[in-house]
């Protein structure tokens, strides 16, 4: 495998804020990366630098090669990285299907040649499951035919790496699974994804590997199984006291 | 979408029936003042019209479209204005010449203030029109030699058109901005106007260019001003920088879109005769007062009736059993509330 998307030593600092401190990845040509650490621990920040809505401080975000970090977002978006938002963010006056065609128009420019966009705009809703509310507007969706919208409209981009940021959050267990199936079938259709998730077995059952984040620095990687045994994942999610540690040391 | 019209490159958009719609409403217009007796001042009147109709309706380019509220909109009608008058004046350029000259210029113009200022959104960006709208007034009335100062500039009577001729200019003027709105409006570059008026974040995490778009907008929108300027000074034969540049010019184009309603095509052009009306009406009688009288209608319709007479429209449809589109109002659906968060 090659890999699509390297993040070399990528740093981002807000004033004296570490958000992101020299963080480095690999993401391989269809691999479902997961991307996981507590609240706080910089995810997002690394999604916004990847998709180049905010420069790095020091470090890049290669793409094939090339430099997507430090750009603008929609210049990115044009080379073939996008990202979609933890809180949906439709917009809400325009139809469900033009929501879609927003991106489908401004996205990879190779999508000009796709076709009708209408039509291709069609076949993705009808992808994602959202073929029905074609014509109604985001508001009337519910929160998870919202996520699922965000989805289609990164989709419809045309990216060949998809950040997605805690897309199943706020679901019940019948939509997460219908959404984490949907993930799996992107997968199929050739997109890399790396998706930030606090739903542990929403992460742990679709990525290949896993990434954990914790005050801005990769505390470990490696298979989900992994990482998750790993004792600074345990630490930094549940913290260390005398108490436990004690209640540790007495187990073993 | 027909073979025919694939062959002719008909964009999806245009209907048909839209584009003999407008054809037969310009012929109309064009005849009518052959046909129906109307007096001179009548006549002028509806000519000046179609020349605010043009103006508002290229505000609303950037107000209603992408939802940049310009308070700073006399400056490209003055640059126009005084541009193409200088043309003419110093140059001896035909009057549309001048025009064009004109509109050229004001869209330079606004490129300059406008592609930094952009980045600013909603009232951080209407103060900052304010200023560019002020200070260019003030440059314009210190520089005697260009604008001929507080004394203004007088256009040779005899030359360019007659204000009996300037109706069918200002025809033109209207058809083109209106054909204008309708491809803005429906091409996909409308799509990305109403994504980045919406939210311009999002917008461009899916690729939409906000900084170009935008740019373009204000571009267009500020050469169509500017010609309306150049037309104005044609109009009046006389133009100074108190009445090209004054605020109350600026809040003039606020107040046509927003009467008519912000991001519509044909209301907003409607909101030009209105204000107009008003305008005749309340300067005939009250000349000192109407300022005030306007500020007293903008708060009145955005406190009653935010969309303008586009929202009246909608009042009255839905009186009548219309169920509306959902282009132009949100209603929540139950379900929608409860899902969202």
């Amino acid at each position: 495998m090659t890999a699509i998307l390297v993040g070399e030593s990528v740093s981002k600092h807000f004033g004296g804020l570490k958000a992101v401190d020299r963080v480095d990845f690999r993401l391989e040509d269809g691999e479902i990366l997961g991307l996981i650490g507590p609240n706080g621990a910089g995810k997002t920040t690394l999604f916004s630098v990847a998709a180049g809505s905010i420069p790095p401080t020091a470090g890049r975000v290669l793409l094939d090669g090339r430099q997507v970090s430090g750009r603008s977002a929609h210049g990115s978006v044009h080379l073939g990285i996008c990202r979609t938002h933890q809180i949906v963010r439709p917009f809400a006056r325009l139809t469900v299907l033009e929501n879609v065609l927003v991106g489908h128009y401004h996205g990879r420019p190779g999508n000009a040649g796709a076709g009708d966009p209408r039509r291709v705009a069609m076949e993705i809703l009808d992808f994602i499951g959202l073929a029905p509310r074609a014509e109604r507007l985001p508001g009337e969706l519910t929160l998870a035919g919202r996520k699922r919208l965000e989805v289609a409209r990164a989709l419809a981009t045309g990216p060949r790496v998809l950040l997605l940021d805690e897309v199943v959050a706020g679901l019940n267990l019948v939509e997460t699974a219908g959404l984490l199936d949907l993930i799996r079938q992107i997968r199929g259709r050739g997109v890399s994804i790396i998706m930030i998730e606090h739903v542990m077995n929403a992460v742990m059952s679709l990525s290949d590997r896993v990434i954990v984040l914790d005050h801005g620095r990769k505390i470990a990687e490696g298979k989900p199984a992994e990482v998750a045994a790993d004792p600074l994942v345990i630490e930094a999610y549940l913290g260390t006291d005398d108490e436990s540690q004690q209640a540790r040391a007495e187990g073993r | 979408m027909s073979v025919a019209r694939a062959r002719l490159h008909v964009p999806a958009w245009l209907s048909g029936r839209v584009l003999a719609g407008f054809a037969a409403a310009v012929v109309l217009l064009w005849v009518a003042p052959l046909v129906v007796p109307l007096s001179d001042y009548t006549h002028n009147i509806v000519g000046l019209t179609f020349m605010f109709m043009a103006a508002a309706l290229a505000w609303n380019w950037l107000g209603g479209y992408v939802g940049q509220i310009s308070f700073g909109h006399s400056a490209m009608f003055g640059v126009g204005g005084f541009v193409a008058a200088r043309a003419t004046l110093t140059l001896g350029l035909p009057f549309w010449v001048a025009w064009l000259a004109g509109g050229l210029v004001a869209g330079c113009y606004a490129l300059l203030w406008g592609h930094p200022t952009l980045r600013l959104r909603g009232p951080y960006f209407s103060i900052a029109t304010i200023g560019v709208g002020e200070a260019t007034r003030l440059v314009a009335t210190y520089w005697s030699g260009f604008t001929g100062g507080s004394s203004g500039l007088s256009l040779p009577i005899g030359q360019g058109p007659t204000k009996f001729q300037l109706y069918w200019y200002g025809l033109y003027l209207a058809s083109a901005a209106v054909a204008l709105s309708y491809w803005l409006r429906k091409s996909r570059i409308g799509l990305a106007l109403l994504a980045i008026k919406e939210d311009v974040e999002a917008a461009s995490d899916l690729g939409v260019n906000a900084a170009l778009y935008q740019d373009i907008v204000l571009v267009l929108s500020g050469t169509v001003v500017g010609v309306c300027g150049g037309f104005y000074a044609s109009y009046q034969a006389f133009i100074d920088p108190v009445d090209m540049f004054s605020f109350d010019r600026a809040i003039s184009f606020v107040l046509m879109g927003v009467i008519g309603g912000l991001g519509t095509i044909l209301l907003a052009a409607s909101g030009a005769i209105v204000f107009v009306i008003i305008q005749e009406f309340l300067l005939a009688s009250y000349s000192q007062l109407y300022l005030g009288l306007y500020g007293v209608l903008l708060v009145l319709i955005i406190l009653f009736e935010p969309l303008g007479l586009a929202g009246l429209l909608i009042r009255a449809r839905r009186r009548l059993g219309y169920r509306p589109k959902a282009d132009v109002t949100v209603e929540p659906s139950p379900r929608a509330e409860r899902g969202s968060t």
